[in-house]
């Protein structure tokens, strides 16, 4: 995906006025095992899951489309963009077409899908009837949309919990690292070697993290 | 592919090989070929080790030929496990060294004489059958390594490993991949163990002298065959998820479902899913020496969705374990950790055993006490155990419905004596009704997502309606028997799907081999065919609609975090086989 803007403006500047990591890191692709664990975004108001994807992410169009091709919000497979609201406590998640035959009854509006009538969406509420409150959505992004939209989310920036961040930087090989070429926390220079994770001063709760190249 | 070899093993003076005309059974292959024997040669009757029940091995109609993914190796009997009727079938390097040789299928009869064990060599100049004692009881990697030095790493080998030769009724039948390692299995229903009754360690089969089978219509055939590939490699599933994450990237999704089968089937997501997921699995093998995330299981696949599992010393382990591995011996027994798995999956190989059954089988014995949720070591020892011949080990072996009948548990997840594969169906309640209805017994590739809006089997369903699980079932059923006679992979299934091209190419590759002039409804009368002699087979050996059930706990304890059950009605059940 092609970015319009050098760090562009989120909804949210200031990521939940959490302490502030950013990254400059030329491959986002490396961040997905990331991305699959679980991690929050600021979402302005409840809204459908196109207006997420598309006005708060930038994800519209053919992509959308072709490629997310299985959805599911709080474990409910999703057939329909614009019907599927985004609320607070809103769990989601996004991923390719999947294979076998529950591939196939999983994906979006797929011609198997009445073999998972149980546990499809079916709730029209709209938005309209909801409190127009920010809140965090859950996100997980899986498999190739976690690959195709780590730098897009990134971009924006995610919330996630220091540990979890913490964790998935010392399993990260060398290769990680020759990608990594700056990284400020709240405004201050850290080593960006691989020997030098361990000393960062991540804060001991959630971080606000942005990736640009 | 016009001779039939039959192997007596109960002739006088040890097994003799018989070549015949293929005859009656001429345009059958894989499991159109191994049902039509079964039926019209096994007393349905019969007890599946005794000298009435045949093994049959074929090799799919496509196999031999250039066509693109089309290394399956069906092998069919009457199940240890089931009592019924069964095809089980493989990828690996068997089935083409076959085709390319000529032949449809290798039968496997009579009564063996005396405990001696043979090896069977087939080669373009005929059949050797040798005494092979000093192969008995090895588990399959050490065959591997002992068969390497006479016969060279070129060779094709089919053979049982120590859970066949003892009749385990989980028992595998092992075909070697293109590295000459012993990694992929026919692991349903205990069909190792008919090889072991028959007292044949191996098939060893050298095609290296044979070529390539030639189409009848040369140019029609390439056409085609380039045009299925091409929809192969442009498809999202084929060309890129597969070939990228394996299965396994089926872990994520089917938990964020609530469908992933956790702690022997209480749950249906599993906390420590991250740490199985096939985008850790890919990453993992991809860092390490040796690693290999794609990879084909024989040559000539397109789609390339095997790999290879180092450990963090980059020494081998084994191949890539499949998402049903990985379901089974992690997330089914709460063992979160890729590399236990790895070795679970390499035991499972070495001795011969089916990962699902033998995955289902732990849990059960973990709900009973034997070990606990979470004990990767203790997994381990079980299944070694069981390679061994322990009196536990024996239980084991026999699988999870009679495991959990000898600890007393109500809470077996099996249709007619067949563990579940890794897809809860009380959130996949499409999949429930296969699983129950199915001719083999809970298995998830007996409706595969095969063209059925392609083919119309049966007609169009109304993908919104609620009713008509039962129609989509049968039609999935149908259209998935068809695909299983020709050799192709059941994963060139998404590509036909959605790709009315691509299932068009598939077909005309099919013609452009044989000089036909097949359309999708041979197709459909093809699936019919298998089914309706499948469910004869059955029928007659003693199982009618109510053995076509789910346990009832499915239909009583809700499954978390949707609270479902499995509430399709026995009546839309027996609807299946109304064709």
């Amino acid at each position: 995906m092609s970015y319009t803007a050098d760090f562009p403006e989120p909804y949210d500047k200031a990521l939940g006025n959490l302490p502030l990591m950013l990254m400059r890191h030329d491959a986002p692709e490396l961040f997905s095992l990331l991305l699959q664990g679980g991690f929050l975004m600021p979402v302005p108001e409840p809204c459908t899951l196109r207006e997420f994807l598309c006005e708060l992410v930038g994800v519209c169009g053919v992509y959308t489309e072709k490629t997310i091709q299985t959805i599911f919000l709080d474990g409910l497979a999703i057939d329909d963009l614009d019907t599927a609201l985004i609320r607070p406590g809103s769990r989601l998640a996004l991923s390719a077409a999947m294979p076998g035959l529950a591939g196939a009854t999983m994906r979006r509006g797929g011609y198997y899908r009445k073999m998972r009538e149980g546990i499809s969406q079916r709730s029209l509420e709209s938005a309209q009837d909801q409190a127009k409150d920010p809140f965090r959505l859950q996100v997980r992004l899986y498999n190739m949309v976690g690959r195709d939209l780590a730098g897009l989310f990134l971009h924006q920036g995610i919330l996630t919990p220091s540990s979890d961040f913490r964790q998935f930087l010392m399993s990260q090989p060398q290769k990680f690292f020759d990608h990594l070429h700056a990284v400020e926390l709240d405004g201050v220079s850290l080593p960006s070697t691989q020997e030098s994770v361990g000393s960062w001063p991540l804060p001991d709760e959630d971080l606000g993290l942005r990736v640009a190249d | 592919m016009d001779k039939i070899l039959r192997i007596d093993v109960g002739a006088q003076g040890g097994p003799k090989a018989t070549v015949e005309p293929v005859g009656d059974y001429a345009g059958m292959g894989g499991r159109a070929m191994t049902t039509m024997v079964v039926f019209k040669e096994v007393p349905p009757d019969c007890h599946p080790l005794g000298p009435e029940n045949k093994l049959v091995i074929s090799p799919g109609l496509m196999s031999g030929s250039a066509a693109s993914s089309s290394g399956r190796l069906s092998v069919g009997c009457k199940s240890p496990l089931t009592g019924t009727i069964k095809e089980s079938n493989a990828g690996g390097t068997a089935a083409q060294a076959l085709g390319r040789l000529g032949y449809a299928a290798v039968i496997l009869e009579g009564e063996r004489q005396g405990d001696d064990m043979y090896k069977v060599f087939i080669d373009d100049q005929g059949v050797k059958i040798e005494k092979a004692n000093d192969l008995k009881m090895l588990p399959n990697y050490d065959l591997i390594e002992k068969l390497k030095p006479v016969y060279g790493e070129k060779v094709s080998v089919i053979s049982i490993g120590t859970a066949g030769e003892m009749r385990f009724s989980n028992s595998s039948i092992a075909v070697t991949d293109p590295e000459f390692r012993p990694t992929r299995h026919c692991g349903r229903g205990g069909v190792g163990a008919v090889m072991g009754s028959k007292g044949i360690k191996c098939l060893v089969v050298d095609a290296s002298n044979a070529k390539m089978r030639q189409p009848v219509n040369p140019e029609a055939f390439k056409e085609s065959n380039r045009k299925f590939v091409e929809g192969l490699k442009q498809h999202a599933v084929t060309g890129q998820g597969l070939p990228t994450y394996g299965t396994n990237v089926l872990t994520n999704v089917l938990n964020e479902a609530g469908g992933y089968p956790t702690y022997n089937f209480r749950e249906g997501r599993y906390k420590h899913h991250q740490t199985l997921s096939g985008e850790l699995q890919a990453e993992t093998m991809k860092n390490r020496e040796g690693g290999q995330p794609t990879h084909g299981c024989h040559r000539g696949c397109a789609i390339q969705c095997s790999g290879i599992w180092t450990d963090k010393d980059g020494n081998y382990m084994t191949k890539q374990p499949e998402y049903e591995t990985v379901w089974s011996h992690g997330g089914n027994c709460g063992i979160s950790d890729l590399d236990a798995v790895a070795k679970l999956d390499y035991l499972d190989d070495n001795y011969g055993l089916d990962t699902i059954e033998m995955g289902v089988t732990i849990g059960v014995a973990m709900e009973a006490g034997v070990i606990e949720f979470g004990d990767a070591e203790g997994a381990i020892n079980l299944v070694h155990e069981v390679g061994k011949g322990t009196p536990l080990g024996r239980i084991l072996g026999a699988g999870a419905a009679t495991t959990a009948r000898c600890y007393g548990l109500e809470r077996a997840p099996v249709v007619k004596g067949q563990a579940m594969p890794a897809y809860d169906p009380r959130s996949v309640k499409g999949i429930g009704v296969t699983y129950a209805t199915s001719t083999m017994g809970a298995d998830h590739t007996a409706g595969y997502a095969v063209a059925t809006n392609i083919l119309k089997v049966g007609g169009d369903v109304d993908p919104l309606k609620v009713e008509g699980q039962a129609e989509l079932s049968r039609n999935l059923q149908v259209a998935t028997a068809a695909l299983d006679a020709t050799g192709f992979c059941l994963f060139v299934a998404f590509a036909i799907l959605d790709q009315p091209e691509t299932f068009s190419a598939m077909v005309e590759t099919i013609n452009g081999m044989y000089g036909l002039s097949m359309t999708g409804d041979d197709v459909v009368a093809l699936g019919q065919k298998i089914l309706k002699m499948e469910q004869e087979f059955n029928k007659k050996a003693g199982f009618g609609p109510e053995h076509d059930r789910l346990p009832r706990y499915f239909s009583r304890e809700p499954l978390t975090p949707h609270n479902v059950v499995f509430d399709v009605p026995s009546e839309e059940l027996d609807k299946v086989y109304n064709f």
